[in-house]
């Protein structure tokens, strides 16, 4: 059971080494075939994720070894990168599990149950999106997603609860904010965001947030580039509401009470209340899901 | 009138403007719910993000009106003209859209929820993503008949909406949910509806024929005496359904899940059925001239008075069954 949270570990240990820039720097290079000295493109990143990527990118620690010391050989400070290569090489071998462990990563995950009719309902697609994961592989990361177990997904009921609590083109600009720009409102925007659907941003976001405080990050950081806070963070706020009965509850109840912003960095900053007062099932609500904003 | 001077008035308390000529105004986020604005004209105005609820737009004329994000929920528009307006994102909660001209309207991720259209013409618009989870689109007689030709309904929800009698034709409705809906007496021909979930759906006397139903999830649905005559139903998912007395003739149905089905009197004549489970299944004076039953699964099936002379049950396993003299297979 030790993977289950060894990608919080690896992830917090590369973070705090000394040369914590250049580490992210090669991971990054080796995950994206391309070096990348802009820091504002870097922070666009979490380690985290980059981390998971290469990971998934490298199924094995030869693989993983292989791929780090062919970015460092194309580097002028080769010696200094290489000893940035062992000291990721060294960590991340923790991710990498060995076969007679194995079988403790499937009882990580939760088991499909038996035909309730819910789960029939489903077409049969969304089976293979119960993880985070893109692919179904062999990679102990894409089945287990270190601290978090994800409940099954439906789009159907999600996109239903989103559009009951808030507006549905608010709920797309916000999501479209998260994954490409700030939405301007212009021409340009109204086109692409024309071509995305509410399902496939939900979705999106859904994969790439192994946990409920990450997605909530997302939004918070979308909102506060959004600008113009009220609309947008009731948006985010019913989209966090109704996506946290997809994710374990391990964090939520970890948190029983966080005032907002006394978190000083704005990463985890709480714009929106992430704490559930209400009953979202309940068809003839009334209820507010905002308390409002920091506005003194 | 011009934007300012109507906002002002609304703002003073006034809240009726019959007929109103706001054609092409900018009220991008107005606040002017409950508003009356019976048969004004509306064309080309910009109503992005404004709040119309409860307005009441009857006979407006909304046409090339952008109302992308607005919100209408319990709006009434009845016999407004709609025609070729963006409603994009909007939110149209228990709004009355009976015989409303929604032709060609843009209505992706839009939420119609309960919304009543009956007698609506949505033909040729848009609905990908939209939810008309118990919207009311029922056909009345000489009163209403909602349309939906060409239209665009692609992973929409319409769980337990009521489609009675709508002509669905060719209509894209892959991957839509259609759980608990009616759909009884509609016309499904030629519909997409792979990947559609019909999960408990009433499909009773529906003409489906030709229909794409490939990867769709019948599962207890009901489809007494429909006509399914040429469909795609490869790899269906038709557990438990009730077919007596459906139409199948060459159908293409192999890898289908026919158990516990019950298939009294169904025409499955030159249907394909290979590799099928029919297990349990309920054939009873079923016509199975030249199927092909290949390789299916036919365990404790009851194949009373069933017409089989003709039928290829090359390899098919019959353990258990009740062949149509009455004699059971070990």
């Amino acid at each position: 059971m030790k993977t289950i949270s060894s990608l919080d570990a690896v992830t917090k240990n590369l973070e705090q080494h000394e040369n914590s820039k250049r580490v992210k720097k090669l991971i990054y290079s080796a995950c994206k075939n391309i070096w990348e000295n802009d820091e504002d493109t870097l922070e666009r990143f979490k380690l985290q994720e980059l981390i998971q990527e290469l990971c998934r990118l490298n199924p094995t620690i030869n693989n993983l070894n292989y791929s780090l010391s062919k970015v460092v050989k194309t580097l002028n400070k080769q010696e200094e990168y290489a000893l940035i290569a062992s000291v990721i090489s060294h960590e991340m071998q923790n991710l990498y599990i060995t076969s007679d462990e194995s079988t403790g990563i499937l009882l990580n995950q939760p088991h499909q149950e038996e035909s309730t009719g819910i789960l029939l309902n489903q077409p049969r697609k969304e089976e293979k999106i119960f993880y985070n994961s893109e692919q179904i592989s062999s990679n102990p990361l894409d089945k287990s997603p270190n601290s978090q177990i994800k409940h099954q997904y439906n789009q159907f009921d999600l996109r239903q609860n989103i559009m009951k609590y808030t507006n549905p083109l608010r709920a797309k600009i916000v999501l479209f904010s998260v994954f490409y720009k700030k939405f301007t409102f212009n021409e340009e925007d109204w086109l692409k965001l024309k071509a995305e659907k509410l399902d496939d941003l939900l979705l999106k976001l859904f994969n790439t947030c192994p946990t409920i405080k990450e997605l909530e990050s997302k939004l918070n950081n979308a909102v506060i580039s959004l600008g113009k806070p009220d609309e947008n963070i009731q948006a985010a706020s019913a989209i966090i509401q109704s996506m946290r009965g997809l994710y374990g509850n391990i964090s939520s109840t970890t948190n029983e009470y966080q005032p907002f912003n006394s978190d000083s960095s704005l990463e985890t900053k709480t714009l929106v209340n992430p704490y559930h007062k209400m009953a979202f099932n309940d068809d003839n609500n009334t209820c507010q899901f905002i308390v409002s904003p920091t506005k003194e | 009138m011009d934007a300012n001077e109507l906002l002002k008035r609304y703002e003073n308390g006034e809240t009726k403007f019959f007929e109103a000529n706001l054609n092409g105004v900018n009220l991008f986020g107005a606040d002017l719910i409950g508003i009356t604005l019976n048969k004004a004209d509306l064309r080309n105005a910009i109503l992005i993000f404004s709040y119309l609820n409860r307005g009441i737009l009857n006979q407006a004329n909304l046409v090339c009106t952008k109302l992308s994000g607005a919100n209408l929920n319990q709006a009434s528009l009845i016999s407004a003209n709609l025609h070729d307006a963006n409603l994009h994102g909007a939110t149209l909660q228990g709004a009355d859209l009976r015989n409303a001209n929604l032709t060609l309207a843009y209505m992706l991720d839009s939420n119609l929820m309960n919304a009543d259209l009956r007698g609506a013409n949505l033909s040729g618009a848009n609905l990908t993503g939209a939810c008309l989870r118990g919207a009311n689109l029922r056909e009345e007689k000489r009163m209403y008949s909602a349309s939906l030709r060409g239209a665009n309904l692609h992973k929409a929800d319409l769980r337990g909406a009521d489609l009675t009698g709508v002509d669905l034709s060719k209509v894209d409705l892959s991957g839509a949910n259609l759980s608990e809906a009616t759909l009884r007496y509609a016309d499904l021909s030629d519909a997409n509806l792979s990947e559609a979930i019909l999960y408990n759906a009433s499909l009773a006397d529906t003409n489906i024929g030709g229909a794409n139903l490939k990867g769709a999830n019948l599962m207890n649905a009901r489809l007494q005496r429909s006509n399914l005559i040429d469909a795609e139903l490869t790899g269906v998912n038709l557990y438990g359904a009730i077919m007596a007395d459906a139409k199948l003739t060459r159908c293409q149905m192999s890898g289908v899940n026919l158990s516990f089905a019950r298939l009294n009197r169904v025409d499955l004549s030159r249907a394909n059925l290979r590799g099928a489970n029919l297990t349990e299944a309920d054939l009873v004076d079923a016509y199975l001239a030249r199927t092909n039953l290949t390789g299916a699964n036919l365990t404790k099936a009851n194949l009373i008075r069933a017409e089989m002379s003709s039928t290829n049950l090359t390899g098919a396993d019959l353990r258990g069954a009740v062949m149509p003299d009455g004699t059971i297979n070990d």
